[in-house]
Protein backbone atom coordinates (compact mmCIF):
# COMPACT_ATOMS: atom_id res chain seq x y z
CA UNK A 1 0.00 0.00 0.00
CA UNK A 2 1.54 3.67 -0.95
CA UNK A 3 1.09 5.72 1.84
CA UNK A 4 -0.49 8.46 1.85
CA UNK A 5 1.86 12.26 1.36
CA UNK A 6 0.79 15.00 3.67
CA UNK A 7 0.60 18.08 1.71
CA UNK A 8 3.33 20.54 3.36
CA UNK A 9 2.86 23.41 4.25
CA UNK A 10 5.59 24.48 6.78
CA UNK A 11 9.29 24.31 5.97
CA UNK A 12 10.85 21.65 7.78
CA UNK A 13 14.09 23.87 7.74
CA UNK A 14 13.31 26.46 8.98
CA UNK A 15 9.27 26.56 9.84
CA UNK A 16 8.59 29.25 7.69
CA UNK A 17 5.00 29.27 5.81
CA UNK A 18 5.36 27.36 2.00
CA UNK A 19 3.96 28.98 -1.29
CA UNK A 20 3.36 27.02 -4.71
CA UNK A 21 6.35 27.23 -6.89
CA UNK A 22 4.44 25.34 -9.53
CA UNK A 23 1.64 23.58 -10.52
CA UNK A 24 1.63 20.65 -13.54
CA UNK A 25 -1.41 19.28 -15.25
CA UNK A 26 -0.98 15.54 -15.04
CA UNK A 27 -2.79 15.34 -18.50
CA UNK A 28 -1.01 17.00 -20.81
CA UNK A 29 1.40 18.40 -18.94
CA UNK A 30 1.50 21.92 -19.09
CA UNK A 31 3.55 23.25 -15.97
CA UNK A 32 2.70 26.90 -14.43
CA UNK A 33 5.22 28.70 -12.49
CA UNK A 34 4.85 31.77 -9.97
CA UNK A 35 4.56 31.75 -6.31
CA UNK A 36 1.33 31.41 -5.49
CA UNK A 37 -0.09 31.25 -1.71
CA UNK A 38 -1.43 28.01 -0.46
CA UNK A 39 -5.31 28.52 0.70
CA UNK A 40 -6.42 28.74 4.34
CA UNK A 41 -7.86 25.58 4.37
CA UNK A 42 -5.51 23.51 3.08
CA UNK A 43 -3.22 25.06 5.89
CA UNK A 44 -4.90 22.81 8.32
CA UNK A 45 -4.21 19.62 9.98
CA UNK A 46 -5.43 16.78 7.78
CA UNK A 47 -7.34 15.88 10.77
CA UNK A 48 -9.63 19.53 10.68
CA UNK A 49 -9.73 19.64 6.91
CA UNK A 50 -11.67 15.52 6.93
CA UNK A 51 -13.60 17.18 9.62
CA UNK A 52 -14.75 20.52 7.82
CA UNK A 53 -15.90 18.26 4.92
CA UNK A 54 -17.77 16.09 7.04
CA UNK A 55 -19.54 19.22 8.52
CA UNK A 56 -20.45 20.44 4.90
CA UNK A 57 -21.67 17.47 3.59
CA UNK A 58 -23.91 17.04 6.51
CA UNK A 59 -25.42 20.18 5.92
CA UNK A 60 -23.63 22.10 8.61
CA UNK A 61 -25.18 20.28 11.09
CA UNK A 62 -23.40 19.61 14.38
CA UNK A 63 -26.19 17.67 16.02
CA UNK A 64 -25.55 14.82 12.67
CA UNK A 65 -22.07 15.61 13.46
CA UNK A 66 -22.06 14.40 16.68
CA UNK A 67 -24.34 11.36 15.77
CA UNK A 68 -21.51 10.51 13.18
CA UNK A 69 -18.47 11.22 15.42
CA UNK A 70 -20.15 9.35 18.19
CA UNK A 71 -19.30 12.80 20.57
CA UNK A 72 -21.78 15.08 22.84
CA UNK A 73 -22.66 18.34 20.55
CA UNK A 74 -20.80 20.33 23.44
CA UNK A 75 -17.67 18.28 22.02
CA UNK A 76 -18.21 18.82 18.63
CA UNK A 77 -18.99 22.27 18.32
CA UNK A 78 -15.58 22.94 21.02
CA UNK A 79 -13.89 21.13 17.41
CA UNK A 80 -15.21 23.29 15.43
CA UNK A 81 -14.45 26.54 17.50
CA UNK A 82 -10.96 25.43 18.03
CA UNK A 83 -10.51 24.72 13.45
CA UNK A 84 -12.20 28.99 13.65
CA UNK A 85 -9.69 29.72 16.09
CA UNK A 86 -6.90 28.46 13.96
CA UNK A 87 -8.62 29.77 10.66
CA UNK A 88 -8.27 33.16 12.07
CA UNK A 89 -4.82 32.77 13.73
CA UNK A 90 -3.47 31.31 10.28
CA UNK A 91 -5.30 34.17 8.42
CA UNK A 92 -3.96 36.96 10.70
CA UNK A 93 -0.27 35.49 10.26
CA UNK A 94 -0.73 35.60 6.14
CA UNK A 95 -1.92 39.37 6.87
CA UNK A 96 0.70 40.02 8.72
CA UNK A 97 3.06 38.90 6.22
CA UNK A 98 1.79 40.71 3.73
CA UNK B 1 -14.81 1.81 29.37
CA UNK B 2 -11.58 4.10 29.13
CA UNK B 3 -10.27 5.87 31.63
CA UNK B 4 -10.95 9.43 30.85
CA UNK B 5 -14.34 9.18 30.35
CA UNK B 6 -14.60 7.83 33.73
CA UNK B 7 -13.80 11.64 34.65
CA UNK B 8 -14.48 13.13 31.54
CA UNK B 9 -17.82 11.57 29.91
CA UNK B 10 -19.43 14.42 28.59
CA UNK B 11 -17.03 13.98 26.13
CA UNK B 12 -19.84 11.46 24.76
CA UNK B 13 -22.78 12.49 26.61
CA UNK B 14 -24.31 16.41 27.45
CA UNK B 15 -27.71 17.87 26.90
CA UNK B 16 -30.79 16.12 27.55
CA UNK B 17 -29.31 12.52 27.49
CA UNK B 18 -26.92 13.65 30.25
CA UNK B 19 -30.03 15.68 32.07
CA UNK B 20 -32.00 12.15 32.48
CA UNK B 21 -29.23 9.88 33.73
CA UNK B 22 -28.57 13.06 36.33
CA UNK B 23 -31.80 13.38 37.23
CA UNK B 24 -32.72 9.70 37.93
CA UNK B 25 -29.34 9.33 39.81
CA UNK B 26 -30.18 12.17 42.12
CA UNK B 27 -33.40 10.64 42.74
CA UNK B 28 -32.06 7.26 43.47
CA UNK B 29 -29.11 9.17 45.85
CA UNK B 30 -31.58 11.21 47.42
CA UNK B 31 -33.92 8.13 47.85
CA UNK B 32 -30.83 6.10 49.84
CA UNK B 33 -29.80 9.43 51.37
CA UNK B 34 -33.36 9.21 52.97
CA UNK B 35 -32.81 5.34 54.54
CA UNK B 36 -29.38 6.33 55.99
CA UNK B 37 -30.13 9.93 57.63
CA UNK B 38 -27.53 11.08 55.20
CA UNK B 39 -27.71 14.95 54.00
CA UNK B 40 -26.50 16.65 51.37
CA UNK B 41 -26.52 20.14 52.44
CA UNK B 42 -24.45 21.47 49.83
CA UNK B 43 -22.96 20.77 46.74
CA UNK B 44 -19.88 19.11 47.95
CA UNK B 45 -21.27 17.85 51.41
CA UNK B 46 -22.82 14.71 52.92
CA UNK B 47 -23.16 14.56 56.91
CA UNK B 48 -25.15 12.71 59.12
CA UNK B 49 -27.29 14.27 61.00
CA UNK B 50 -31.35 14.25 62.37
CA UNK B 51 -33.38 12.44 60.55
CA UNK B 52 -35.62 15.24 58.29
CA UNK B 53 -38.80 15.33 56.17
CA UNK B 54 -38.54 13.41 52.84
CA UNK B 55 -38.95 16.17 50.80
CA UNK B 56 -35.98 18.34 52.35
CA UNK B 57 -33.91 14.97 51.15
CA UNK B 58 -34.95 15.25 47.63
CA UNK B 59 -34.91 19.26 47.72
CA UNK B 60 -31.16 19.03 48.78
CA UNK B 61 -30.50 17.10 45.54
CA UNK B 62 -32.52 19.79 43.59
CA UNK B 63 -31.28 22.71 45.47
CA UNK B 64 -27.49 21.42 44.92
CA UNK B 65 -27.60 20.78 41.18
CA UNK B 66 -29.67 24.26 40.23
CA UNK B 67 -27.04 26.00 42.44
CA UNK B 68 -23.93 24.86 40.10
CA UNK B 69 -26.50 25.53 37.02
CA UNK B 70 -27.08 28.73 38.28
CA UNK B 71 -23.19 29.76 38.81
CA UNK B 72 -21.97 28.29 35.93
CA UNK B 73 -24.20 29.26 32.66
CA UNK B 74 -23.85 33.33 34.01
CA UNK B 75 -20.23 32.38 33.67
CA UNK B 76 -19.87 30.64 30.66
CA UNK B 77 -22.46 33.63 29.09
CA UNK B 78 -19.44 35.95 30.60
CA UNK B 79 -16.55 33.67 30.39
CA UNK B 80 -16.58 31.57 27.33
CA UNK B 81 -15.82 32.91 23.74
CA UNK B 82 -18.44 29.85 22.54
CA UNK B 83 -22.25 29.87 22.12
CA UNK B 84 -22.73 27.54 25.47
CA UNK B 85 -26.38 25.86 25.24
CA UNK B 86 -28.06 26.03 28.91
CA UNK B 87 -29.48 22.33 28.29
CA UNK B 88 -25.61 21.36 28.36
CA UNK B 89 -24.30 23.34 31.59
CA UNK B 90 -27.84 21.65 33.00
CA UNK B 91 -27.19 18.49 31.94
CA UNK B 92 -23.88 18.08 32.47
CA UNK B 93 -23.53 19.34 35.97
CA UNK B 94 -26.73 17.03 36.87
CA UNK B 95 -24.46 14.03 35.58
CA UNK B 96 -21.94 15.51 37.43
CA UNK B 97 -23.71 14.98 40.79
CA UNK B 98 -23.69 11.23 39.80
CA UNK B 99 -20.52 10.11 41.92
CA UNK B 100 -22.73 11.32 44.88
CA UNK B 101 -24.90 7.88 44.82
CA UNK B 102 -21.19 6.65 45.94
CA UNK B 103 -21.01 8.30 49.13
CA UNK B 104 -25.29 7.81 49.15
CA UNK B 105 -24.14 3.93 49.13
CA UNK B 106 -21.51 4.14 51.50
CA UNK B 107 -23.39 5.91 54.06
CA UNK B 108 -25.93 2.96 53.82
CA UNK B 109 -24.30 0.62 56.68
CA UNK B 110 -25.51 2.14 59.77
CA UNK B 111 -21.98 1.40 61.06
CA UNK B 112 -20.43 4.69 60.01
CA UNK B 113 -23.51 6.86 61.31
CA UNK B 114 -23.31 4.91 64.17
CA UNK B 115 -19.25 5.23 64.52
CA UNK B 116 -20.09 9.26 63.95
CA UNK B 117 -22.61 9.19 66.65
CA UNK B 118 -20.19 7.69 69.05
CA UNK B 119 -17.37 9.90 68.48
CA UNK B 120 -18.48 13.15 71.28
CA UNK B 121 -18.71 10.65 74.37
CA UNK B 122 -16.05 8.56 72.79
CA UNK B 123 -12.85 7.27 75.05
CA UNK B 124 -10.26 7.06 71.97
CA UNK B 125 -8.42 4.06 72.65
CA UNK B 126 -11.44 1.86 73.23
CA UNK B 127 -12.99 3.39 70.07
CA UNK B 128 -10.47 2.92 67.81
CA UNK B 129 -9.78 -0.29 68.87
CA UNK B 130 -13.41 -1.92 67.80
CA UNK B 131 -13.67 -4.17 64.99
CA UNK B 132 -16.06 -1.79 63.10
CA UNK B 133 -12.98 1.32 63.17
CA UNK B 134 -11.53 -0.19 59.98
CA UNK B 135 -14.91 -0.72 58.20
CA UNK B 136 -15.53 2.95 59.29
CA UNK B 137 -12.51 4.42 57.99
CA UNK B 138 -13.05 2.56 54.39
CA UNK B 139 -16.20 3.71 54.32
CA UNK B 140 -15.25 7.20 55.27
CA UNK B 141 -12.78 7.27 52.29
CA UNK B 142 -15.44 6.36 49.22
CA UNK B 143 -17.81 8.92 50.87
CA UNK B 144 -14.50 10.99 50.67
CA UNK B 145 -13.87 9.63 46.85
CA UNK B 146 -17.24 10.62 45.60
CA UNK B 147 -17.13 14.08 46.42
CA UNK B 148 -13.70 14.58 45.00
CA UNK B 149 -15.10 12.29 41.73
CA UNK B 150 -18.39 15.07 41.49
CA UNK B 151 -15.73 17.95 41.99
CA UNK B 152 -13.66 16.59 39.02
CA UNK B 153 -16.91 15.92 37.02
CA UNK B 154 -18.36 19.65 37.76
CA UNK B 155 -14.78 20.67 36.53
CA UNK B 156 -14.84 18.58 33.39
CA UNK B 157 -18.94 19.36 32.87
CA UNK B 158 -17.88 23.20 33.03
CA UNK B 159 -14.77 22.80 30.87
CA UNK B 160 -16.61 20.86 27.85
CA UNK B 161 -20.04 22.75 27.93
CA UNK B 162 -18.37 26.30 27.66
CA UNK B 163 -15.48 25.53 25.56
CA UNK B 164 -13.27 27.10 28.22
CA UNK B 165 -9.32 26.14 28.68
CA UNK B 166 -6.39 26.82 30.85
CA UNK B 167 -6.17 29.71 33.63
CA UNK B 168 -9.54 31.06 32.50
CA UNK B 169 -11.15 27.57 33.20
CA UNK B 170 -9.38 26.61 36.62
CA UNK B 171 -10.08 29.90 38.05
CA UNK B 172 -13.91 30.60 37.27
CA UNK B 173 -14.45 26.99 38.27
CA UNK B 174 -12.60 27.62 42.01
CA UNK B 175 -14.89 30.95 42.21
CA UNK B 176 -18.15 29.24 40.60
CA UNK B 177 -17.98 26.44 43.10
CA UNK B 178 -17.21 28.47 46.28
CA UNK B 179 -20.39 30.68 45.01
CA UNK B 180 -22.41 27.37 44.35
CA UNK B 181 -21.15 25.95 47.85
CA UNK B 182 -21.94 29.09 49.43
CA UNK B 183 -25.41 29.55 48.21
CA UNK B 184 -26.55 25.92 48.07
CA UNK B 185 -26.06 25.80 51.95
CA UNK B 186 -27.28 28.85 52.83
CA UNK B 187 -30.83 28.02 50.60
CA UNK B 188 -30.59 24.37 51.91
CA UNK B 189 -30.63 26.04 55.50
CA UNK B 190 -33.40 28.10 55.02
CA UNK B 191 -35.72 25.91 53.59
Amino acid sequence: MIPIKRFPVVCPACGSDLRVKSLVCDHCQTAIEGSFDIPVLCRLESDDQQFLVSYIKNNGSLKEMSRIMNLSYPSVRNRLDDIIARILKLENSTNHES
Amino acid sequence: MKAKYFFNPFERVAGWQALLVGLVMMLLTASLALVSGLRFDGVLDAHFGEHVEWWRVFADQGINWLSLVVVFYPGALLFSRSHTRFIDIAGTMALARTPMLVAAIAGLPSRLSDFISQLPNANGTTLFSTPDFWVTVVLALLMVWGTIWSAILIYNAWRVSANVKGTRAGVVYGFGLLIAEIGSKILIANI
